[in-house]
């Protein structure tokens, strides 16, 4: 409701720019590169490092192309993402800005918010993890680049799959159950889930559908609003069939994410085995072990990690990765100039700056490695990510981001649901499928 | 106080040599100027909201396109049949039944107590006082960690060899209501507990001695002299207890979030859940149902129950 005269103004705004359009439209026929042009570009680095690292790269942009002129807004994550949608809805988007890909780019897309870059990344757009690039290419256009990637996979404490006398990590569903099985026996928790927040839930429910369905069934979901398909109710019957063997620490049901008695702090404190994750876990369970101001002190354990097992029979690929990329679209009215910018601050050497502050693991193959150029007292965990990341012929976006807030909230609820053995998987498809069809 | 008033001004009249203002009339404009900002005030931030609200549960909007998509009544009727809806106003009810059954008969019980000429009442009165000055989110806090798995709480239950009775306070479905409500409790019984005291103060101590004379037990006495005595304060308690678990949100969402799996949600934890999800209209719908049924609720009690203690308050015919 606040939200209204703010609304109102970014129409009126939109109406004004609509009275001086023509005006400017004459102005702009004459030759192009002379032409002073404004880039407005929304970004997500609201904290340095990557806040400074970014405003130097468009500061050397700018020094090189003289006639730009870059002007950042830079945003929190819950702010943007409405301000963003009132934005497109006005016709008034910026000329570069954060995308997730996925649903939301296709509504941006239909809008005609966004424009076709292929012609000017052609020559670039190889040179990025192919699944990443794949989340902003429709129907064969592409739309942004990526420069984030992210990954869910399973985080193991080495130490204590030794002590249970486990040498090797699983790699199918059922080699998973047998290591929960002889963990439990050695008198170690096996999983570490924080229920509570129910999204850590998500991940274990999303990665058994795209390992069953694969990539053909995640993208039919998104385009028929049905989730009563095999792959969910299985994937739902694999989750229960965790779930009865109790595998999670005492209270998962009420715990968070990123908090001493949550995933976290019990992986962190030792409290569990394994702890299915995104990548950026380990800086969250350094954290809880008090090592956030010693980045040369390795952990207290060793960590080991692995990808989320196959499931036997299933159609996904067993190299398929389930997690995120975060990249740019360009605007619909952005001038010429902008895909340039695009093209510098996704280019090796910005992505390596990227890449060694540790604000994000690039999504530009060639610069991935400076990862591993910070210190990395817990040894090539990050390397080994990469790796699977690079080579993951098909990428799912988390599925709380890849479709709307209410639908991406039902899929995480129902998962905990799923994990509380309060619904059986054909009721959790149906409730999903029944706010998806209301969309 | 109406009788008191016009005595105030008659005597004042009486002696008065200086002009009398109220007494040349009511000027209306001057009024109406007075009036004017809390007037200002009440319409933006009270009446607009709720005209808006009504609007919106009209529509099916998302927050952020125009508001085209006129659904009527649907999502009213989606609020009626959601069942985490139902589940919310049935958790609220049961909070107003327990805290009835328990927490004022609690208090009362603590308040007939410290009535009495006791060594340290004073220390035990501020004690019990405590609770309710500390704010909701650091007793939320506080509880969260005494609750939690192998907390304060369940470490106490072992250290007396009662490990047995150790439960998943906040993370069981079945026990979290009832965990909340010991916090709630804990939170409020204080409150009750001085509202009730300076009610028994307020009871000529000879009534009950002459009933003492009379042969009444003390049960006795405590039933039939001071109990009905006692009762306008006793349906003060009971309206602000079913008014404040009415609107329980603050204590729920920073130790529960309402979960798990909305087994701790209440009619305002759902309400935000919908904002959340992007749902305006349908979040709308729900807030006129919430305000509705807290206002029904309200002038029933008063009307039924309060009627004799608002006598000329014109808050009951």
């Amino acid at each position: 409701m606040p939200r209204t005269p703010r609304r109102h103004a970014v129409l009126a705004s939109a109406s004004i720019l609509a009275v001086i359009a023509p005006a400017t439209a004459v102005l702009a026929e004459s030759p192009a590169s002379a032409e002073p042009v404004t880039i407005e570009w929304w970004h997500l680095q609201n904290n340095d490092p990557g806040l400074t690292d970014w405003q130097n790269m468009a500061d050397a942009f700018m020094a090189e192309n003289p006639h730009v002129t870059i002007e950042i807004t830079a945003q929190e994550n819950d702010a943007f993402k409405p301000a963003i949608q009132a934005a497109v809805q006005a016709g008034d988007e910026p000329d570069l800005f954060q995308s997730w890909g996925g649903g939301v780019l296709l509504d941006q897309v239909e809008a005609g918010a966004v424009q076709d870059i292929s012609e000017g990344v052609a020559d670039t757009v190889d040179s990025f993890s192919p699944g990443a690039t794949a989340l902003y290419n429709l129907d064969g256009v592409q739309y942004g680049l990526p420069y984030n990637l992210s990954l869910v996979g399973m985080w193991y404490n080495v130490d204590l799959f030794t002590e249970a006398g486990i040498t090797e990590p699983p790699t199918t569903w059922a080699g998973l159950l047998e290591v929960v099985q002889t963990l439990q026996d050695a008198g170690i928790t096996p999983i570490a889930v924080g229920a509570g927040a129910q999204w850590p839930a998500h991940f274990w429910y999303s990665y058994l559908m795209i390992r069953i369905g694969g990539a053909d069934v995640m993208t039919q979901l998104a385009v028929d609003n049905n989730w009563e398909v095999p792959a969910v109710i299985e994937a739902g019957e694999h989750v229960a069939e965790l779930v009865a063997m109790e595998p999670f620490q005492d209270g998962y049901l009420g715990a968070d994410w990123d908090t001493p008695d949550g995933e976290a702090g019990t992986f962190a404190s030792q409290g569990a085995a394994m702890d299915l994750q995104g990548q950026w876990a380990l800086g969250a369970y350094r954290n809880q072990a008090g090592l956030a101001d010693s980045p040369e002190e390795p952990l207290p354990f060793e960590i080991g990690w692995f990808p989320f097992p196959e499931v036997e029979g299933g159609a996904g690929d067993p190299a398929d990765a389930f997690g995120g990329a975060d990249g740019f679209v360009v605007g619909a009215d952005a001038p010429a100039e902008t895909v340039d910018f695009l093209n510098f601050i996704t280019n090796v050497e910005n992505q390596r700056t990227f890449g060694i502050s540790g604000t994000g693991i690039p999504a530009n193959t060639e610069a991935s490695s400076s990862v591993t150029e910070g210190p990395a007292p817990d040894g090539p965990v990050l390397e080994t990510i990469l790796e699977t990341l690079n080579a993951a012929p098909f990428h799912q976006q988390f599925l709380d981001q890849f479709y709307t807030a209410d639908v991406g909230t039902e899929v995480n609820l129902q998962s905990a649901t799923l994990f509380a053995g309060e619904s059986s998987p054909e009721e959790a498809a149906a409730a999903i499928t029944a706010v998806a069809e209301s969309g | 106080m109406t009788a008191d008033t016009g005595g105030t001004r008659s005597r004042r009249g009486a002696g008065g040599s200086r002009p009398r203002r109220l007494d040349r009339g009511i000027s209306w404009p001057a009024i109406l100027l007075f009036l004017l900002p809390a007037l200002a005030i009440y319409a933006g931030l009270v009446l607009y909201p709720i005209v808006q609200s009504t609007r919106y549960s009209l529509y099916d909007w998302n927050g952020l396109e125009p508001l085209t998509d006129f659904v009527g009544v649907d999502n009213f009727r989606r609020a009626f049949s959601d069942a985490r809806f139902r589940a919310a106003i049935r958790h609220n009810g049961y909070i107003i039944v327990l805290s009835l059954l328990l927490q004022i008969p609690f208090a009362l019980g603590l308040a007939a107590l410290l009535n009495v000429k006791l060594p340290g009442r004073r220390l035990l009165r501020t004690l019990f006082f405590a609770p309710y000055v500390l704010s909701e989110v650091v007793a939320g806090v506080v509880w969260r960690q005494i609750l939690r798995p192998n907390g304060l709480l369940d470490q106490g239950l072992s250290a007396v060899g009662a490990e047995g009775l150790s439960r998943e306070w906040l993370a069981d479905p079945d026990i979290v209501l009832y965990s909340l409500f010991v916090i709630i409790s804990w939170k409020y019984f204080g409150f009750h507990m001085i509202l009730l005291l300076a009610g028994l103060q307020q009871i000529p101590k000879e009534i009950g001695e002459a009933a003492l004379i009379d042969g009444a037990t003390s049960w006795q006495k405590f039933r039939h002299v001071t109990l009905p005595l006692l009762g306008p304060t006793l349906r003060v308690s009971v309206f602000l207890s079913i008014i404040g678990a009415l609107q329980l949100f603050d204590l729920v969402w920073v130790t529960t979030k309402g979960g798990p799996i909305g087994a701790s949600s209440t009619m305002a934890t759902h309400l935000y859940e919908q904002f959340r999800r992007g749902l305006f209209g349908y979040a709308s719908a729900v807030s006129i149902v919430i305000f509705g049924l807290c206002l029904v609720v309200a002038l029933a009690y008063q009307r039924a129950v309060m009627r004799r203690d608002l006598r000329g308050t014109g808050l009951v015919g």
